[in-house]
């Protein structure tokens, strides 16, 4: 029996490790920004270079932010979801494209219907970087105050948004 | 006088450009020196995307743009501390490839030490055990 203890040991120290790594590869915990305001930024509009855009754009409503790219394929695949969402629902979405050109993101978007209510133009990742992004797509719910509330790593599908994305939402909506 | 004041003039310009000069501490930094520290401070950075890679090893997208930024803040006269606090605050601890020694890192730290007295003391009553046992 007591030749086992080192194998218990052993086992005890996995389970220890196991579990932090479960816990620590979860977006919502380990995401800096959650629960807090819109990171600062300036960047410009992606049909519009003279109007400039920063965080203060981004609050006063409940807002889904979403990154995207023409050259990112799992946007293009949750892009009918994102027009579905903004025909559908009184929700505000803005687009931040990253690392575009110009043309090729609003062809894109001409192309496969633009749900956004304005789209920040992100050529070199400023902002992605500054919100803590990993990748595209991402999606992030803000408040009203501008606060990060939620982040969706990959694509809105049907059942993320009907399961997670519209009940927060909702859930939001009767918080405020 | 009006030469007076033109000379009076004349040298407070010069004191001011001067100034001005000497207030800049640091030339601006060479591009094989943003290179050479952007590389240093890149492999302690964690790359998003792929996990086990540091951001210049990584292909990723978010890696070329984390680079790209590094390089940038460092062309801007930033320190290496002053450029990792920053990606530390928009990714966490998770964007350092060396961990930092604190509460939640004690066990990864400790660990291997803890193992390798547990390991001595084995190993030293396992060895007293070995001579008391000898005829």
């Amino acid at each position: 029996m007591r030749g086992l203890i080192p194998l218990f040991g052993f086992a005890a120290l996995l389970a220890v490790l196991a579990l932090s790594i479960l816990r620590g590869n979860s977006d919502q915990l380990s995401y800096k920004f959650l629960n807090e305001p819109f990171p600062e930024f300036e960047l410009t509009e992606l049909y519009d270079e003279a109007r400039t855009i920063d965080q203060n754009m981004v609050g006063g409503e409940i807002t889904l932010v979403n990154i995207f790219g023409t050259w990112c394929t799992p946007c293009k695949a949750e892009h009918p979801k994102l027009v579905e969402i903004s025909n559908n629902e009184n929700l505000r979405l803005i687009g931040l494209n990253w690392r575009d050109p110009r043309t090729r993101a609003k062809n894109w978007l001409a192309q496969l219907g633009d749900p956004y209510d304005f789209v920040i133009y992100d050529r070199l990742g400023e902002l992605v970087i500054a919100m803590g992004a990993t990748g595209a797509p991402e999606t992030y719910v803000i408040d009203r105050q501008g606060v990060i509330r939620y982040k969706h790593v990959g694509m809105v599908t049907d059942q993320i948004w009907t399961e997670t994305l519209q009940p927060f939402i909702r859930e939001l909506e009767r918080e405020e | 006088m009006k030469r007076l004041v033109v000379i009076a003039f004349v040298l407070l310009a010069g004191f001011v450009v001067g100034a001005s000069y000497a207030q800049d501490p640091q030339p601006r930094p060479s591009e094989a020196e943003v290179e050479q520290r952007a590389r240093e401070i890149g492999r302690g950075l964690r790359c998003v995307m792929c996990k086990n890679e540091s951001i210049e090893e990584s292909p990723s997208t978010t890696a070329q743009d984390m680079r790209r930024i590094v390089r940038q803040r460092v062309r801007n006269g930033e320190t290496d501390a002053e450029i990792m606090d920053y990606m530390q605050s928009r990714y966490g601890d998770f964007i350092l490839l060396k961990p930092p020694v604190q509460a939640n890192t004690y066990l990864l730290w400790g660990l291997p030490f803890m193992l390798l007295i547990l390991a001595l003391l084995w190993f030293w009553r396992a060895a007293r055990k070995y001579t008391d046992d000898r005829p």
